[in-house]
């Protein structure tokens, strides 16, 4: 502890800091703290929800480890962090770049854009399986017509019946229901870039890309920071996407998460154990990518 | 001369401005449009392949089939009420928690920001049943609570959140404060949490949108139909074999048109412009 | 000025907000019970116009009963598995509850269910024999008994008269073979705008369910499903691959069926907006196919292969083996199994009731509905599902066999003998389970 704790500022922050964070503090300890040390713990056991839980050591471990649809589950999940994050990251910045401006009724177009993460998941799934049909889809012939313009016949792509093509079809549409709600986020942080640094630069003589570079993204780097590790936690847990499109992980467990194949232990098969077993090890997996991000932020972020 | 020139380049950029905004519109908003056109159509046009646009026939009943079927005013009034709760209680822990841990220098506050992202790398499945027994050994059953008072406690979204966003604003604000004699609570209070508007507005909307369209909470510990808030309400409609897709796409949209009243009306805070960092001279 | 008005506003908002709370608090605590009453709590899950057709029933329940106050918890089937388990991983489920033969076996192996033969054995008010044997079977396990049979449910032929009218083709009768469905499948199957893509199907052969798919053209062929001790999985023996292919080719060699994406999609609906000439579903769709428009439709029982066989699914209400209040809740399942309920039951039209009388009346029989007396006459020879601990796991085993080939990337044969294997892995489990003290 430095020797500041024991001014009278020390003495002042730590009253208010322990003050300030005793509800959520409390909260955690209420709230988080037994179910999820429980959940933990339950890695370790064998449970059926319904009778009590039987300790079996690392015997679930050992089964993961030579559990094929296991991998298979990591390798797609992989798939789709790498699909999903770094393009939903940049697309809801150059979104939020977009209507960032005082133009009239730009409040209706922010709107507009925000209405696929609102947008009920039934209709969205309906509409996006419609999207992606082999024969009658949409952009099947969006695809055939600009191959009819170039002078090329293209076969209709499976898609969602493809092994193939199911995940990245599955990604585009994850991408598209989720950019308004980062892109909002974004544009609180773009709201919050002080004018005169603007101002400064211009008078410097940087140009309107310089401006960005050495302007807003340092200012929002905390924001960016936030954006990038909450989209990695997300998208290593994406369940409902694949819920709704692709129910158990069709075609051939292409698109099977993570997450999904912890749902059907936890609640199909009553194999609740190791269940927690597979959350775990997707625990200290994301804990570790997290941590990464944290370690690097140094490096990055203005804080 | 000069300006006649000026003043056509003004307009071209507008119109291409608008004809993009424009087409990313199209792209983001087709799945709406088909929900809100399915719930005037009857159900067997709601099933036709390719799916069409525009109903044959304009099918009001839909909607009024729908109040008739289940108590939608009551289930309106629960998620207001549990809604406005959530979103209160999100807005006062966290911006508390999100101030101290971004700028007070304490014990325990690594930690406290650690545990606020380690909740976020549970996936609740695993959580669900452990937090469920617990709630019913407190003996709320079949209650509101589980779903509201939670909020009061912070949540780690939220926290990370806010922090993030108080970080962004400049450190000698706070020490310029704190000179001219302000408690730590009386700076939260009265210079950062007007600064953060737009992030309190986006955290606001966000976590009115996660309580109102929240599904899974409500079905586990609600028992009583009444007692039921607006979107689980409407997950009866959905059948164990068949279910009524215009109906659901009327109750879809009357519980969105909330939602998207709401987020339109926070726009207001963001039109407002780029802040200012409030230092003088 | 300001800041104090600020601060009167954020003071009455506090106040509000903690009234607010206070109020929702006095709503949770005002259902009483009567002085004496017993109260019990049933669940069920349904769609919201059954809602006020069961509170009525239990209303009327109640005047019998004056003794016993019934609190209908009336659930989403979105949720109600889960919402299950957890209730009862908290030891906190409804006395009574709606059960199904997918999960009986799980619940009662685990000690959550009350067996009801020795119920049913003191209690003479009761006879069995009422009921259509199948729905007490899916319920039965060697001498216990899990839930009181409610209703039951069976699959038939579901067929588009307008578009066998149109491509003169003679209806289904009620002796017709795989050979006389195939070759009206395929006359049935059209393109007609000539694009190249098919825009009438003559059937749809979904893989998901053993119940509705694929299970009984097993049986017809004389094949098996599984052991009858549950211990080994025929699936890979000739006469279940014979019939697995016959099922097969509809897709992959006669290509009468759709595709894989929009099968599971629309499966259903495809018929109902007239594009499916014939489709195999299950009783309980006579409801919504009546809102079909254009077109004229019919049932007609499965086609026979080596022998008719047709499948029964049924729904039971079970008590929990840790309620309090055991007895009354036995007269409520009675009430639920008896001829008033089964009669509104009936007239609701979502299932056949398991009370033969009521079956068999007019109430259930209709004369709208063309050939619904056929799913009486099937269950004259339907059989059970193979239920059985985690059939869940054992349907998504096979499901996942049957999609490859589907897709086209798998045979038949090695698909069936891949998932015999697969089912083989999980009988085994649960043979050692069996054997485990609990």
């Amino acid at each position: 502890m430095s020797v500041r704790s024991y001014s009278p500022l020390g003495r002042l922050e730590r009253k208010w800091g322990w003050l300030l964070c005793a509800p959520f503090a409390l909260g955690l300890v209420l709230f988080s703290l037994g179910p999820i040390t429980t959940a933990l713990g339950l890695a370790f056991y064998q449970w059926d929800n319904l009778t009590p839980p039987r300790f079996v050591g690392l015997a679930n471990w050992h089964q993961l480890f030579h559990d094929e649809l296991f991998w298979k589950a990591l390798r797609n999940t992989l798939f789709y962090v790498v699909g999903s994050v770094p393009t939903g990251v940049i697309l809801a910045l150059g979104l939020a770049l977009i209507v960032n401006a005082r133009l009239p009724g730009i409040g209706l177009f922010r709107t507009v854009y925000f209405t696929p993460v609102v947008t009920s998941t039934v209709a969205v799934a309906l509409v996006w399986t419609w999207v992606y049909d082999s024969n009658y889809g949409l952009l099947n012939y969006v695809i055939e017509q600009i191959g009819k313009l170039v002078g090329l016949k293209i076969k209709p792509i499976a898609w969602l019946n493809d092994p193939r093509t199911a995940m990245p079809a599955i990604i585009a549409m994850s991408v598209w229901k989720g950019l308004g709600y980062n892109m909002i986020i974004f544009l609180a942080a773009l709201q919050n870039v002080p004018r005169e640094l603007y101002e400064a630069a211009a008078i410097d003589g940087a140009n309107r890309f310089r401006q960005f570079w050495h302007v807003t993204l340092p200012s929002i780097s905390p924001v960016m920071f936030f954006v990038v590790v909450t989209s990695l936690i997300g998208a290593f847990q994406v369940f409902d996407q694949v819920y709704i499109m692709a129910r158990d992980g069709r075609p051939a467990n292409s698109t099977l998460t993570l997450v999904y194949y912890l749902y059907n232990h936890a609640f199909r098969y009553l194999n609740m154990g190791y269940a927690c077993t597979i959350g775990m090890a997707l625990f200290v997996l994301i804990g570790a990518v997290t941590g990464i991000q944290l370690v690097l932020q140094k490096k990055w972020v203005h804080a | 001369m000069k300006t006649s020139m000026t003043w056509n380049k003004k307009w071209t950029a507008a119109i291409v401005r608008y004809a993009v905004l424009l087409i990313i519109a199209l792209l983001m908003v087709f799945p709406f449009l088909w929900m809100v056109t399915t719930s005037f159509k009857s159900m067997e046009e709601a099933f036709r392949y390719p799916p069409s646009l525009i109903p044959d026939k304009i099918h009001w009943e839909n909607y009024r089939k729908l109040l008739a079927a289940l108590p939608i005013t009551r289930f309106f009034l629960n998620s207001v009420k549990i809604t406005t709760l959530n979103v209160v209680g999100v807005l006062l822990s966290c911006s508390m928690a999100a101030f101290a841990l971004a700028r007070l220098n304490f014990p325990g506050r690594t930690l406290l920001f650690a545990a606020a992202l380690i909740t976020l790398m549970v996936p609740w499945q695993t959580t669900l049943i452990p937090v469920f027994i617990m709630f019913q050994k407190i003996g709320w059953k079949d209650s509101h609570y589980p779903l509201w008072v939670p909020a009061f406690f912070g949540g780690g979204f939220a926290v990370f959140f806010l922090r993030q966003f108080f970080l962004g604003i400049p450190r000698d604000l706070y020490e310029a404060a704190l000179v001219d004699g302000l408690s730590p609570a009386g700076i939260l209070f009265r210079i950062y949490l007007p600064l953060a508007k737009p992030a309190l507005t986006t955290l606001g909307v966000f976590t009115f949108i996660a309580s109102w369209n929240d599904l899974l909470t409500p079905l586990i510990y609600i028992d009583t139909l009444e007692k039921m808030p607006l979107t689980a309400g409407l997950s009866f409609l959905q059948g164990q074999y068949s279910s009524d897709w215009p109906m659901m796409m009327a109750g879809a949209v009357v519980s969105i048109v909330p939602v998207l009243l709401i987020f339109f009306a926070s726009q207001r805070v963001f039109v407002e412009g780029i802040a200012t960092s409030g230092i003088k001279g | 000025m300001r800041e104090a008005s600020r601060t009167t506003l954020s003071v009455y908002t506090l106040a509000g907000l903690i009234f607010l709370a206070f109020l929702s608090g006095c709503t949770e605590q005002s259902r009483e019970s009567r002085t004496g009453a017993t109260t019990i709590r049933y669940s069920r899950w349904g769609l919201p116009e059954e809602i006020q057709a069961e509170r009525e029933l239990i209303a009327e329940f109640e005047k019998t009963h004056p003794d016993i106050k019934v609190v209908v918890e009336f659930a989403s089937w979105a949720e109600y598995w889960n919402k299950l388990q957890a209730q009862m991983a908290a030891g906190t489920a409804p006395d009574v509850f709606l059960l199904n033969g997918g999960y009986s076996n799980d619940y009662a192996a685990r000690g959550q269910l009350e067996n009801l033969q020795p119920w049913v054995d003191a209690d003479t008010s009761l006879t069995l024999d009422a009921y259509y044997p199948q729905t007490v079977a899916i319920f039965r396990d060697k001498n216990s008994l899990w839930a009181l049979p409610r209703d039951c449910n069976t699959v038939a032929i579901y067929y588009n008269k307008t578009i066998f009218e149109k491509r003169k083709v003679p209806f289904p009768t009620p002796d017709w073979t795989w050979q006389d469905f195939l070759e009206k499948a395929k006359a049935c199957t059209v393109d007609e705008n000539g694009d190249g893509r098919t825009d009438i199907f003559g059937f749809n052969a979904g893989y998901d369910s053993m119940e509705v798919h694929w299970g009984y053209w097993i049986w017809q062929n004389n094949g098996e499903i599984l052991s009858r001790d549950r211990t080994r999985c025929l699936l890979a023996e000739p006469p279940a691959v014979e019939a697995l292919r016959f099922y097969s080719d509809l897709v992959v060699k006669h290509k009468v069926s759709p595709d894989v994406a929009q099968s599971s999609t629309f499966g259903s609906n495809m018929f109902l907006t007239g594009r499916l000439a014939m489709s195999a579903e299950g009783s309980w769709m006579i409801r919504t196919f009546r809102e079909a428009q254009g077109f004229k439709w019919a049932i007609a029982p499965l086609p026979k292969g080596k022998r008719k066989a047709a499948p029964v699914n049924g729904l039971g209400n079970a008590m929990y083996s840790k309620s309090k209040n055991k007895k009354a809740a036995w007269q409520l399942l009675k009430f639920l199994a008896s001829k008033p309920y089964q009669e509104k039951l009936a007239k609701s039209g979502t299932s056949i009731p398991a009370l033969r009388e009521v079956a068999e009346s007019p109430l259930y029989l209709d004369d709208t509905v063309e050939g619904k007396r056929y799913f009486l006459d099937q269950l004259a020879y339907a059989q059970p599902l193979d239920f059985t601990r985690n059939f869940n796991k054992i349907e998504e085993a096979v499901r996942l066999e049957l999609e490859a080939v589907w897709l086209g990337r798998k045979d038949i044969e090695s698909a069936a003998r891949d998932a015999a294997q697969a089912v083989d892995k999980i009988l085994a489990e649960n043979q050692k389970s069996n054997e485990k003290p609990q």
